[in-house]
């Protein structure tokens, strides 16, 4: 039946999901691009057959006397249920999408810019990477525009804390931030600010607040 | 998108905390801000040394009269988060409010048990209070920390059974819930939403043409 290969995308879809309900960091897994591939030539198809279906009313209409009333009904029947075909094809097709298009935006706001480039780049269509840089762009813009105070894609639990301590996880040597120097030797630990370390916590080189 | 799914309809318990923490609370300070008024500062050196010497809370959020003007040992109002910032670092004391004493838990519990259809008069906030209070002035109560622990969990189990009979009555119009704490609602939110919104829809769809009736009615009336 036509919706078939759609079904088969959406259940794609709905194990995406499921992939990323257990986990915190979204995960995409492949753009299905053979999958997609094959619905839009069933897209075509469909079309081929509506052009068909138009040329013999067409014809049938130019007859003209006889009794053609049932022919047309069976035509306008047909029509119809090749809109459907089409309708839901297209249905599938932008769920499928919208999925991917609304994780891809969760990955641009949770930490943009410098892990997304070398996790997902292969995995994804070449749309969906351009799509992700200009995302990224349009964020970029926000928050350098009215709102440049406040960090936008910055953590999104409230402080509770104004001083905290932190281990370093990972070997980084010396590393800038905003508001100081800090020397990240492994196993090491600072009583800091918490506002200052808000940023390498969320790179991962920091741990426990 | 740019709000995390798990945030998207309801409060993360650290957000019902921080909501919390903007509560008024008295305290007793251990340090005294208001500035003496020097009666004969006749020399100026010493009135330039008082000059640097003062810092005056400036906050844009809250009030700073009484941070300016805390006396030690005198009971003044301010708000939570800055009682427990003051608290770290042992300038203050907590004083915990009235319904946090073993006596009128006693008597919120008694209430609870006698009247099984409705929930005891308890402020809004009182899960997350009392946790908070636990955990960071816990020398500050003047009853034993471990019985009020103590009272605080019974109730909460009383409480939760109550709401779990509640939920038998879930339908499709409205619910009533007086008295239930903001944490409690919270960790309720998601499911009665759910339920009662699907129970809706079922019930909307069955009886769909009554109501386009009564919109069609509503619009003749705005027409005529």
């Amino acid at each position: 039946m036509y919706g078939d290969l759609a079904n088969k995308l959406i259940l794609e879809a709905k194990r995406t999901q499921q992939l990323n309900h257990k986990q915190k960091h979204a995960q995409l897994p492949m753009y299905h691009e053979d999958l997609i591939r094959n619905i839009i030539k069933e897209v075509t198809q469909l079309k081929k057959n509506t052009d068909f279906l138009k040329d013999q009313q067409e014809q049938l209409q130019n007859q003209e006397g006889n009794d053609n009333g049932l022919d047309e009904n069976v035509l306008k029947c047909q029509y119809f249920v090749t809109l459907l075909c089409m309708e839901r094809n297209k249905r599938c097709l932008l769920a499928y999408q919208k999925l991917r298009c609304d994780m891809l935006d969760s990955l641009a706001w949770s930490n943009s810019n410098s892990s997304i480039m070398e996790l997902e780049s292969n995995d994804l269509s070449h749309q969906e990477q351009e799509y992700l840089k200009e995302y990224g762009e349009l964020i970029t813009d926000l928050k350098s525009g009215e709102w440049a105070d406040i960090d936008l894609s910055g953590s999104l639990t409230p402080p509770s804390d104004v001083f905290i301590d932190v281990r370093v996880l990972k070997d980084a040597g010396e590393i800038q931030t905003e508001y100081g120097v800090f020397n990240l030797i492994k196993d090491s630990q600072f009583f800091v600010r918490q506002s200052d370390v808000e940023r390498l916590i969320q790179q991962g080189y920091l741990q426990k607040i | 998108m740019s709000l995390p799914k798990h945030l998207q309809e309801t409060f993360s318990p650290e957000e019902i905390q921080f909501i919390v923490e903007n509560e008024p609370i008295k305290i007793f300070p251990r340090i005294t801000t208001r500035q003496r008024i020097n009666h004969r500062d006749h020399n100026n050196n010493n009135k330039g040394h008082n000059d640097t010497s003062r810092r005056n809370w400036k906050l844009i959020t809250t009030k700073d009269f009484p941070l300016n003007n805390m006396v030690a040992m005198q009971t003044t109002t301010v708000t939570l988060w800055i009682a427990l910032l003051l608290k770290q670092q042992s300038k203050c004391s907590i004083i915990a409010p009235d319904w946090l004493t073993i006596r009128s838990l006693d008597q919120s519990i008694q209430y609870e048990k006698k009247h099984e259809d409705r929930f005891s008069k308890l402020p809004w906030n009182w899960l997350v209070l009392a946790q908070l209070l636990f955990g960071k002035a816990p020398d500050d109560f003047h009853d034993p920390v471990h019985e009020l622990r103590n009272r605080i969990q019974d109730l909460r189990e009383i409480r939760q059974l109550k709401v779990l009979k509640g939920l038998k009555y879930l339908n499709e119009s409205h619910l009533q819930l007086d008295n239930l704490s903001v944490l409690e609602i919270n960790e309720l939110r998601p499911f009665i939403i759910d339920i009662m919104d699907k129970l809706r829809e079922l019930h909307s769809a069955a009886h769909g043409e009554s109501n386009a009736n009564e919109a069609d009615d509503e619009e003749d009336f705005n027409f005529s």
